[in-house]
């Protein structure tokens, strides 16, 4: 192989790399930047990945019931169709297999069914956290189950198209990072 | 002190000397640039992984204060050491540098770039997922890369991360194990060359020098040892009998050597420090220890005896010395620090030894070590990120300084 045809495989190659890792970036921001606003209900914990570092896996009720004879699989497609409670908070309503008009949904999976109750892969499970901030972001889903204080635990979600990208997460209105911050003695105490 | 060339032939002409002297002569030219080539060589190697180290630690420091950031500026951070290291590919293809310790040294920054840049972008923009999208995308990233150059350290990395993504999927679900056999398709056909061309590695010289390696694990397995400090000695212990019987242990083949890989892979262990914790001090019954320490010494001084000093092995006795002795200190912080620095100097000595004898498989091992332990530090969240940043520039501006200071010595 000479030279330039060398040169300019490896140019493509590694523009391949740049297209992939930027694709992801620019489909990420169109979302968030053109996206409608939808806020979840979560319920943090804090786990770790090896290879990504800290994140608070987001627990939240994705299951629905399905009509048996539409005959959904495992790993299906589906829109997810979200409806709205009356605290502003959105969920899932139930499941499609055609795209929905004047509604807002969401693009997702089926992650395991059983009977008549399917359970959906969202695409927002965790939220990325400094190594800082994963502890006291545990503690304050801990206080909420142990019903000492039921702070106000959410995520702003921005969806286009059926795509979601995490906007941001909150505690009482405030950013978690701020709420963190405000509350850092008292989280880290426990 | 070297004669140059047309000197040689004056003297020659003048039959000052004859025509064996002047082959002696060369021969000896020949032997100091070489040693000055192996210096600068490995000078080099220092200073690219010092500055690896200052830029990851900047980075590290940079993100203590993440969230303060921009989303613009963090997705420049996570992207731009991958866009450095592939404009110094492209650069070094234009120039035909044709160097396998370049490619080999260059394909796995690439390689970690890789890595590095998806994670980072997953964590800015919280992409959900198990690992196993991460790895696949991450092998199919490397696949063309590795055609191209003929990068053999990538084509085993690649291979790693295949098998992390299929222990991330349902290992026993017939698709993902079809899935598996598709996947290794892409890297088998170049596997296979490396394994033809490979002539310097035969089997039956691993198989020679396997058995008395295969001794070793089944004592340790049978014995049941958990403790750390047994574990060296009865390491060095069985290492030093193979040492006093066999003559002959085939040359190139040593870093096969399990009790070499043993003490490479309890070093690695104790950089984590939590390690230190389990290795279950007070459970050493001392006449024991006493026994095995005292039959250790007894038989290296035997091999020291018998033979030449052979640097490499009174190394590890001296690694796992340190090793032994920290672990009996059980202050972690100095475990953490000594094992790290021991960890990325038995890797450079892979690198260096590696290049000496022109053993590529000795050479990427050595890479292997030092990437592995770097990218671990990186990631490695049991650890404050601030002191993990600090500690990551501190080595970086050690190593800078290394390389500056014998650069200036090799010069003079």
């Amino acid at each position: 192989m000479d030279k330039t045809t060398k040169v300019i495989l490896t140019f493509l190659i590694f523009l391949i790399q740049l297209l992939i890792v930027f694709g992801g970036i620019i489909q990420k921001e169109i979302v968030l930047k053109t996206g409608e606003e939808v806020r979840f209900k979560v319920k943090p914990i804090d786990p770790y990945d090896a290879f990504r570092g800290r994140y608070v896996t987001l627990n939240f009720d994705s299951s629905v019931i399905v009509n048996k004879e539409d005959k959904y699989k495992k790993k299906e497609k589906v829109y997810a169709i979200l409806k709205q409670d009356s605290n502003g908070f959105y969920d899932v309503d139930f499941i499609s297999k055609e795209k929905p008009e004047n509604k807002k949904y969401i693009k997702t999976s089926i992650k395991y069914i059983y009977s008549n109750q399917a359970t959906l892969e969202l695409p927002f499970d965790r939220y990325y956290i400094e190594e800082k901030y994963a502890k006291p972001a545990e503690n304050i889903y801990r206080n909420a189950t142990r019903g000492e204080k039921t702070e106000n635990v959410y995520i702003k979600v921005k969806i286009w198209n059926g795509n979601a990208v995490i906007e941001d997460m909150y505690v009482d209105d405030k950013n978690i990072i701020e709420y963190i911050n405000l509350n850092s003695e008292k989280l880290l105490a426990e | 002190m070297s004669i140059k060339e047309k000197d040689i032939l004056e003297l020659l002409e003048n039959n000052i000397i004859d025509e064996n002297t002047a082959f002696n002569i060369r021969k000896y030219n020949s032997k100091i640039k070489k040693n000055i080539n192996g210096n600068n060589f490995f000078l080099m190697v220092v200073g690219i992984i010092g500055s690896i180290l200052l830029g990851l630690g900047i980075i590290l420091i940079l993100s203590n204060n993440w969230s303060n950031m921009s989303k613009l500026v963090k997705t420049s951070i996570s992207i731009f050491p991958l866009i450095i290291i592939q404009i110094v590919i492209l650069f070094g293809t234009l120039k035909e540098k044709d160097n396998e310790i370049f490619k080999e040294m260059t394909g796995i920054i690439l390689f970690c770039s890789v890595g590095a840049s998806i994670a980072l972008i997953s964590r800015i923009y919280h992409i959900p997922g198990k690992l196993d999208n991460f790895f696949i995308v991450w092998f199919f990233l490397m696949i063309p890369y590795i055609y191209l150059h003929k990068v053999r350290m990538l084509c085993l990395l690649n291979g790693i991360i295949l098998f992390l993504w299929y222990f991330n999927v349902n290992i026993w679900n017939k698709i993902e194990i079809l899935k598996l056999a598709i996947y290794s398709l892409a890297i088998l056909p170049f596997m296979y060359t490396i394994v033809k061309e490979d002539k310097k590695i035969s089997a039956s010289k691993i198989f020679y020098n396997m058995w008395f390696e295969l001794l070793i694990i089944i004592s340790l397995f049978f014995l049941q040892i958990e403790n750390i400090v047994y574990w060296i000695l009865m390491i060095l212990l069985l290492k030093s009998i193979r040492e006093y019987y066999m003559t002959q242990i085939p040359k190139g083949i040593s870093i096969f050597s399990l009790s070499n890989f043993a003490i490479i892979v309890t070093t690695y262990m104790l950089t984590f420090g939590d390690f230190v914790k389990e290795t279950k001090l007070d459970k050493l019954g001392k006449e024991d220890i006493k026994s095995l320490v005292l039959f250790n010494i007894i038989l290296i001084i035997g091999i020291l005896n018998r033979k030449k000093i052979d640097k490499e092995k009174i190394l590890y006795y001296v690694i796992a010395g340190i090793i032994i002795i920290t672990a009996f200190i059980n202050e972690k912080y100095v475990t953490i620090i000594l094992s790290n620095i021991i960890f990325i100097w038995l890797g450079i000595m892979q690198v260096k030894k590696g290049y000496n004898e022109n053993n590529i498989l000795r050479l990427n091992y050595g890479f292997l070590m030092l990437g592995l332990i770097i990218m671990t530090r990186f990631f490695d969240s049991f650890h404050d990120i601030l002191s993990r940043g600090i500690m990551f520039i501190l080595l970086g501006i050690l190593m800078i300084g290394v390389n500056i200071f014998f650069s200036k010595k090799v010069k003079k």
